[in-house]
């Protein structure tokens, strides 16, 4: 392609632009739409892990809740069901494979929580003291409670930090609050989580020791979570099998009766959403691929339909000395220049798209300069194999046949 | 310089062939001008386009400056046409969206790729086109239109023009007009073959070539035609 070339296809171009700029619209929608929806896809995975993160910490865990098939699935953590206990975790501990440690929790989702004459309430935590450690949580003051803690039903307590800040503005650790008409004292504050699924604070909590609520607060022995810690994570799938045969037989359930608990990998949980947003976003990946070949298509067609246009023209060259391949590389040219603007617009439009979103949504996008790459490729590829034909015909029109029609 | 022995151009398939030249032989000399005159067709534009390498004979010899053109392949015809030939057609044929400008500097495009803007402006000047060079043809008058065009055809300082009816399309005054830049022209040295219908046009040629039924039906100097004629 020579300058001169170059410069004789721009021309064309711009004094048509109503024709070029039917060509490039589906390589601009094309490019636009694989472009955003790799950024949001990848924005949307970052987001998941990380809701989930601040939900369930450390995500190498299984979870055990009350509440199973022979409830329909409809658990939640303020279940009634009474079967699932702190054996069940002893028992886990000691005899699954591939468990390094065990948590338990028993969970009241709005607990009022006082101190220095405000209130708030929060979801409380009555958990053994190896629960933070589980969760992967670090201290912003202080520190979690302790097994000696748990075992002399110490009346002690740790706040989130959004807890923290709403009823010890000056400082948590020491400060006395009260729950459930007893008296805490607080020993520590757990550094921000952040917003779960659903965008509600996880920083929004308070844990008490769980022999202390068992005996005191809630006077309830049934478990609400039974926190797993995996020694190897990637065995995960095996270890909730053999929790899960473990726990059905403690429970007594034989045969087809079906179970009054669940056990649940938060990964698996991510994989099935990014699952479903994969499927989603491959779908969407092939309408930009489709706008693409439409694009070529139309490029195709249109140029064509300009071999056959500009008979007159390509004549006219030929007798002041174009060769047939001249003819051929305007043409083809014509159609790889215009593909090549038009993923370049594409890819422009785009980033200025993500940008704003970034800007005005706060979202955490980026441009995902791999996937846009390979959409530009793509468009110009497809362009310039559109324009090899109408190129071959534009370069095969005999001059003297034309130019004789047009007398 | 123009030496065509027994050039027979077929159209069509076998089954139904168009005989649009037959055996002409024919010479014409360094800047002679020649008008070609029959009726339609007889061959005329066939001709042309054959001395112009545009189309190549079905058989026969064209020897154009001592080299064999009739073999030759699309490239070095297409040099050929560069270089050392202009043309001119009945319906202008300007290339559309592109100013007169750039009409006139197509054909550098095709030469060393370099534009000669000052050439560009001397051709332009030349024909009394100047006022026009940033214009569009279709915001042209036909006479404006044809002067672009042998601009255009000049740009190269071709030694031979081929004008296909210059002046068909055109009122006499303009046709006028025309037809002095070519005689111009030809006083410059310049060698032209021109189709024509006019006998009133065919005089301003030294010779003149007549077509029937794709051979040479007679040829003479204009006064023996006019004079045949009236
Ligand atoms: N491409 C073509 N296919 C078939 N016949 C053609 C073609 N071009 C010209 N002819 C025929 O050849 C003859 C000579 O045509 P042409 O050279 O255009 O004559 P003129 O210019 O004298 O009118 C005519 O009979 C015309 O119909
Ligand atoms: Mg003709």
């Amino acid at each position: 392609m020579s300058d001169a070339t170059v410069r004789l296809v721009l021309r064309t171009l711009r004094r048509n632009k109503g024709r070029s700029f039917v060509m490039a619209l589906g390589f601009i929608v094309g490019v636009v739409s694989i472009t955003l929806t790799e950024a949001t896809g990848e924005a949307a995975r970052t987001a998941v892990r990380q809701s989930f993160r601040a939900m369930i910490g450390d995500l190498d865990v299984l979870l055990v809740q009350p509440g199973g098939d022979a409830q329909r699935g409809r658990a939640n953590l303020e279940t009634s069901i009474t079967t699932l206990t702190a054996d069940d975790a002893a028992a886990i501990r000691q005899s699954v494979p591939n468990v390094a440690d065990v948590g338990v929790a028993q969970v009241e989702l709005g607990a009022v929580v006082e101190a220095n004459g405000r209130n708030t309430t929060t979801p409380l935590f009555a958990t053994s003291a190896n629960y933070a450690v589980i969760r992967g949580d670090s201290m912003a003051q202080g520190a979690f409670f302790t097994d000696d803690d748990g075992r002399a039903l110490a009346r002690v307590a740790v706040i989130g930090s959004d807890v923290a800040r709403e009823l010890f503005p000056t400082g948590a650790v020491g400060q006395h609050l009260r729950m459930k008409a007893i008296d805490f004292t607080v020993v520590g504050v757990i550094a921000p989580n952040g917003a779960g699924p659903g965008g509600f604070s996880m920083d929004n909590i308070a844990y008490i020791p769980f022999e202390t609520a068992r005996r005191r607060v809630f006077n309830r022995d049934y478990l609400n979570i039974v926190n797993i810690k995996l020694a190897n994570p990637s065995r995960w799938a095996q270890t909730a099998a053999a929790v899960h045969a473990l726990v059905r037989q403690r429970h007594g359930t034989t045969g087809a009766a079906l179970d009054d608990f669940r056990v649940t990998s938060p990964q698996a949980m991510i994989a099935r959403m990014a699952g479903v947003d994969s499927t989603l976003r491959r779908m969407l990946v092939w309408i930009g691929g489709l706008a693409l070949v439409i694009g070529g298509i139309v490029v195709a067609v249109l140029m064509l339909a300009a071999a056959s246009a500009r008979r007159i023209e390509i004549a006219v060259r030929r007798a002041v000395g174009a060769t047939r391949a001249d003819i051929r590389g305007q043409f083809w040219s014509e159609a790889a220049l215009i593909s090549a603007a038009a993923a370049v617009i594409g890819a422009a439009i785009a980033n200025g798209v993500i940008a704003a979103g970034a800007f005005m949504m706060r979202a955490q996008l980026s441009m995902p300069w791999a996937a846009t790459l390979g959409a530009v490729l793509v468009t110009i590829a497809i362009g310039t194999a559109a324009g090899y034909l109408p190129a071959r015909r534009a370069a095969s029109i005999a001059p003297a046949d034309a130019l004789r029609a047009a007398e | 310089m123009i030496a065509l022995s027994e050039i027979t151009k077929h159209y069509g398939g076998t089954d139904h062939p168009v005989t649009a030249l037959a055996s002409v032989s024919l010479a014409i000399g360094r800047g002679e001008f020649v008008a070609v005159v029959g009726p339609s067709g007889s061959g005329k534009s066939t001709l042309l386009q054959i001395i112009g390498c545009l189309d190549v004979p079905t058989s026969g010899t064209y020897v154009l400056d001592g080299t064999t053109v009739s073999e030759m392949d699309d490239a070095t015809l297409s040099r050929i046409r560069n270089e050392r030939i202009g043309f001119v057609f009945q319906s202008f044929n300007l290339i559309a969206r592109t100013t007169v400008a750039e009409n006139v500097e197509t054909p550098m495009l095709y030469g060393d790729g370099r534009i000669d803007r000052a050439r560009v402006e001397h051709v332009l000047e030349r024909v009394r086109i100047t006022h026009r060079a940033r214009h569009f043809p279709h915001e042209l008058s036909g006479g404006e239109q044809q002067r672009a065009a042998i601009a255009r055809a000049l740009v190269r300082s071709p030694s031979l023009l081929i004008a296909d009816e210059p002046t068909g399309n055109l009122d006499s005054a303009n046709g006028a007009q025309i037809l002095s830049l070519l005689s111009e022209l030809h006083r410059d040295g310049l060698t032209i073959v021109m189709v024509t219908h006019d006998a009133a046009v065919a005089r301003r040629a030294e010779r003149v070539i007549e077509l029937a039924d794709g051979r040479i039906a007679g040829t003479s100097a204009p006064a023996v035609l006019a004079g045949a004629s009236r």
